[in-house]
């Protein structure tokens, strides 16, 4: 470890502010990111699922209704 | 012999069923380095670098700001790539994998451009500066937005594909720009103290730690541009009858 102790590592020195910024800033940003992503996966496989179970259901032409989005 | 099998690698490379297959296995793969990797070097270069002599602790800026401003032109180059491909051989792939960079391309140049920002107010003593390489940058967030409004505004998804296509293409004159913008003109950004030839201005206790988050913000991208790039291709091929046998087998597990 660089610093002496948790509180001047959480200090860094007097740029402590800057630092932190960055950094949350661009931790909150890729977790943006990639529940964006995820939630339009999950979105998608769950209308996927959805036509699966009418087809196992027997509704008729229930395969082709959602052809593009 | 060899060009039939090459071309016929080329025609399966386009083919978003067999994308689909392939890539399976790497999207896991590629979320977990990107998990491991930004943790390891956001730990080393926080908690482990040593300080800089001059500019005190606020050069652990560099380990999120350079690995996302580099970041944020690849994705650029790839769009411009994939646009060239998809404009030559019309292959539908491309068009998905635009659509997938797009929104991380956005969201990480502006991630360059904030963590500049804060980097520059210790540093330069402003938090904005109409510096070449900063205003290159805005640039090329307004390209992102520029494409992303484009294909908003398009229903036709062919059109579509081609408007974004072109512009991607033609936008990829900014890139070498961003690059070269510090030795042509007057600039506070640093010149790059990396090189294939040379060897690094800094010690390695300073740069493998800026290598780690390279590589992790580059692992963390594959992984979010292959998951939206599967995402698409399904709402793409919806109806077809491999992607139904492929949910059926999802749920079966």
């Amino acid at each position: 470890m660089y610093f002496d102790s948790f509180a001047e590592f959480l200090q860094m020195g007097k740029h402590g502010f800057y630092v932190w910024t960055a950094y949350g800033v661009t931790a909150l940003v890729l977790v943006m990111c990639w529940l964006s992503a995820r939630g339009s996966f999950l979105k998608t496989t769950q209308r996927l699922q959805q036509q699966a179970d009418l087809v196992q259901r027997g509704v008729p032409s229930a395969q082709h209704t959602e052809n593009r989005k | 012999m060899l060009s039939v099998s090459l071309k016929r690698l080329w025609h399966k490379l386009g083919s978003p069923r067999w994308f689909f297959a392939l890539t399976e296995t790497w999207v896991k793969a590629a979320g977990w380095a990107a998990l491991v990797l930004l943790i390891w070097g956001s730990a080393w270069g926080l908690g482990f670098a040593p300080a800089d002599y001059q500019q005190g602790n606020s050069f652990r800026i560099m380990y999120v700001h350079v690995p996302a401003a580099m970041l944020a032109q690849s994705l650029y180059i790839g769009m411009g790539v994939a646009g060239f491909i998809g404009l030559v051989w019309r292959m539908k792939l491309t068009d998905v994998a635009i659509s997938a960079c797009l929104p991380l391309g956005m969201a990480i140049t502006a991630l360059a451009l904030f963590s500049g920002s804060v980097w520059g107010r210790p540093t330069w003593g402003s938090w904005w500066e109409w510096d070449g390489r900063t205003v290159s940058t805005l640039v090329l967030f307004f390209l992102y937005v520029g494409i992303y409004a484009l294909r908003e505004a398009i229903a036709d998804q062919d059109l579509r594909g081609r408007a974004s296509a072109l512009v991607a293409m033609v936008g990829t004159v900014n890139i070498p720009i961003i690059k070269y913008s510090v030795e042509w003109w007057n600039t506070l950004h640093q010149p790059a103290s990396f090189g294939l030839t040379q060897k690094p201005a800094m010690p390695s206790e300073m740069w493998l730690p800026l290598l780690v988050m390279v590589l992790g913000f580059y692992a963390f991208a594959a992984f979010v541009v292959l998951v939206r790039m599967r995402t698409e291709i399904l709402n793409r091929e919806m109806g077809a009858r491999w992607v139904s046998d492929w949910i059926q087998a999802r749920s079966g597990r």
